[in-house]
């Protein structure tokens, strides 16, 4: 029916489908603005920074060596292979060769871009505080991508049965050979570092194709790899939208025990002890508040203009509060909450109360870091105050009038 | 006691139970039976409030679910067929649930779900969230919470699978139980030669009708099979309907 070419092409379309689509909501989130907001600032005080340098310096080369390596660690092998692989396409592990191929040519585009950016954002620096000249500096750009793309062939390579030992030798001469590299290319011979990566990285890649010949694929540790990996993507999603199977996920969280039951309280009505389980212990809810409230305290600390605070503090109580809105309905569809013989007028309360709770704790936490921030000035004071306002704007006008439409929409 | 009159319903565009009518009295214990899609779970969504009926009435002690819901509830305790749990409660904050949803006195309703846990063998687990046990072990969850309830009528579908065998004697015990307690029991089930042991009644549903009302023995003899075979009346009531 289907050809085994066709494989790769079916696979990597549906996957970039998926990814557009879940990206869509990432770059549509309201934690963009945040993080565009961090980025500002990160830029400014990164171009003040560099004012301050104008003569070549002896850290220099070590600033960027690490970070130079780093940028090699970003993007893994994607193969995109599936658990259900291991018993439908066993028979066609030859022919699953060339398939692989396409996937590491295709895993080298998320990389490139990162240590292009990485590079590009570097460019400035290494040329003020370090002795290279600005083509030396392209030649190491051309040797980390060619580095990446030898690390990318020993990834694959790794998916085979190989020794162990000698995996992990491939790994330490490979980042060994590296960071040498990388050292005698940012103290200025860019040409060097190119140089030896390319004679060097055509001579593994063309050893390791022709070892992989006579070697078996380890099916499972493959199929392992690739699902963790795409956990680890997927998680990253899930902060944004719900992700099937790894949405709703639980966390016990005992020792959280003692808020649930200061929230709950102790004869507490049971919409008010369902909503504020749901809260604390289910990441989808508890991430968004727990997100703002973390980026809020790092922004009262980064940004020095007061206004601009004010604003960005405003908008994320009243965020907060919309993007914990869904969890009003969270149960509205459990067969229990259903059957049992509760008062659906309470529910309106019980949720309004725990959200009152919920923003006031974050307009607590911030309060307390506007004042250490602002050493008791004015404009602390007065953002607070402000938020204050918002909080309660919120919850005592805004909430009890969108709950009202939501009842109606019913 | 229940009382079920001219029940017509089903989803939406689909019709399921056609003129169905029966009761459950105080103290009783009663068997739904019949073959997949006969209609026993739609009986039940209805008697529970989670179906509306286009026609006919559905009365608890004689109240009905539009006159007082919270009411009409609190009288009704439901293990369902599959185990419906909250993933982020453990064990014993379902339980909490529980006594709080049904205002249950906590002190009592406590001693009486420790003895059901006891039994069932949870009394370890109260601090684990049950949607992480096995099948069998959160059905018992679900056996717990109905259980400790103070509700008139018990509504159990398909009790039996899935629990081990000494759960199985466990919980025809509590049937027992109940019905010296005066309540009554609704349960659905395919295990007849199980369920004989505590329904004192059967109503053998077909096609959403009623095809036969009665003890083992009377659906027996009206299916002309002998009461250590009454599983041979589902081949009978198939022959009927020309499917076998």
């Amino acid at each position: 029916m289907h050809k085994f070419d066709d494989l790769w092409p079916t696979r990597r379309r549906r996957h970039l489908l998926k990814q557009g689509k879940y990206l869509q909501y990432v770059f549509n989130d309201h934690l963009m603005i945040a993080l565009i907001f961090l980025a500002g600032a990160l830029a400014y005080w990164y171009s003040q920074r560099l004012r301050l340098i104008t003569t070549p310096v002896w850290w220099g080369p070590l600033v960027l060596l690490p970070i130079l390596l780093l940028s090699l660690t970003t993007g893994r092998l994607a193969t995109l292979l599936r658990p259900a692989d291991q018993v439908f396409l066993l028979p066609a592990e030859h022919e699953l060769r060339s398939y692989l191929n396409h996937t590491r040519i295709y895993s080298l585009l998320v990389p490139f871009i990162a240590i292009l950016a990485i590079v590009g954002v570097l460019t400035p620096f290494a040329l003020r505080a370090t002795w290279i000249n600005w083509w030396n500096w392209l030649l190491v750009l051309v040797a980390l991508l060619r580095l990446k793309d030898v690390q990318l062939s020993i990834q694959l390579a790794e998916r085979y049965d190989f020794e162990p030992s000698l995996k992990r030798q491939w790994e330490f001469i490979f980042w060994s050979f590296s960071t040498v590299g990388i050292l005698v290319g940012v103290y200025g011979w860019g040409w060097l570092f190119a140089l030896l990566t390319l004679v060097a990285s055509i001579f593994a890649q063309v050893w390791l194709a022709h070892q992989l010949v006579s070697r078996h694929l380890l099916w499972q540790n493959a199929i392992a790899q690739e699902s963790q990996r795409q956990s680890v993507i997927n998680r990253f999603y899930n902060l944004f939208v719900d992700i099937p199977g790894i949405s709703g996920k639980i966390k016990r969280r005992r020792w959280l025990d003692g808020v649930l039951k200061l929230i709950a309280g102790k004869n507490s009505m049971a919409y008010q002890y369902l909503y504020s389980r749901a809260l604390i212990r289910r990441t989808d809810y508890g991430n968004i508040w727990l997100r703002f409230c973390i980026v809020s305290l790092l922004l009262i600390f980064v940004i020095r203009q007061p206004v601009i605070l004010l604003l960005i503090l405003l908008i994320f109580l009243f965020l907060t509060g919309y993007q914990l809105l869904p969890l009003y309905h969270h149960y509205d569809h459990h067969a229990l909450t259903q059957i049992y013989p509760i008062d659906p007028h309470k529910q309106r309360h019980a949720f309004s109360k725990l959200l009152r709770q919920t923003l006031l704790v974050e307009w607590g936490l911030d309060s307390m870091a506007l004042v250490i921030s602002f050493q008791g000035q004015l404009w602390g004071w007065l953002i607070i105050v402000a938020a204050l306002i918002v909080v309660v704007g919120f919850t005592q006008a805004y909430l009890p009038f969108r709950l009202q439409r939501k009842q109606k929409g019913n | 006691m229940l009382k079920v009159e001219n029940l017509t319903g089903g989803y939406q565009h689909l019709n399921i139970l056609k003129q169905v009518s029966f009761e459950v009295a105080n103290g009783e214990v009663v068997g739904l039976i019949g073959l997949n899609g006969a209609g026993k779970s739609t009986t039940i969504k209805h008697i529970l409030g989670l179906l509306q009926p286009k026609s006919g009435v559905i009365t608890l002690n004689g109240q009905s679910l539009i006159d007082d819901p919270i009411h009409y509830r609190q009288q009704i305790a439901f293990v369902p067929e599959t185990p419906i749990l909250y993933p982020e409660l453990t064990l014993k904050e379902h339980l909490e649930l529980t006594i709080m949803a049904y205002q249950l006195d906590a002190t009592i309703a406590w001693q009486k779900a420790n003895a059901l846990l006891k039994r069932f063998r949870l009394d370890q687990m109260l601090d684990w969230f049950p949607t992480h046990f096995s099948k069998g072990m959160q059905q018992k969850v679900m056996i717990v919470n109905a259980f400790m309830t103070e509700a008139d009528l018990l509504i159990i579908d398909e009790p039996f699978t899935g629990l081990d065998p000494l759960a199985v004697h466990h919980l025809l015990e509590l049937i027992a139980d109940k019905k010296s307690e005066n309540k009554s029991v609704l349960m659905t089930t395919h295990v007849l030669a199980t369920a004989k042991a505590q329904a004192d009644r059967f109503i053998l549903l077909n096609h959403g009708e009623i095809r036969a009302d009665g003890t083992v023995s009377e659906l027996a003899s009206e299916f002309g099979v002998s009461d250590e075979n009454i599983d041979q009346i589902y081949l009978q009531m198939a022959r009927e309907n020309g499917d076998a």
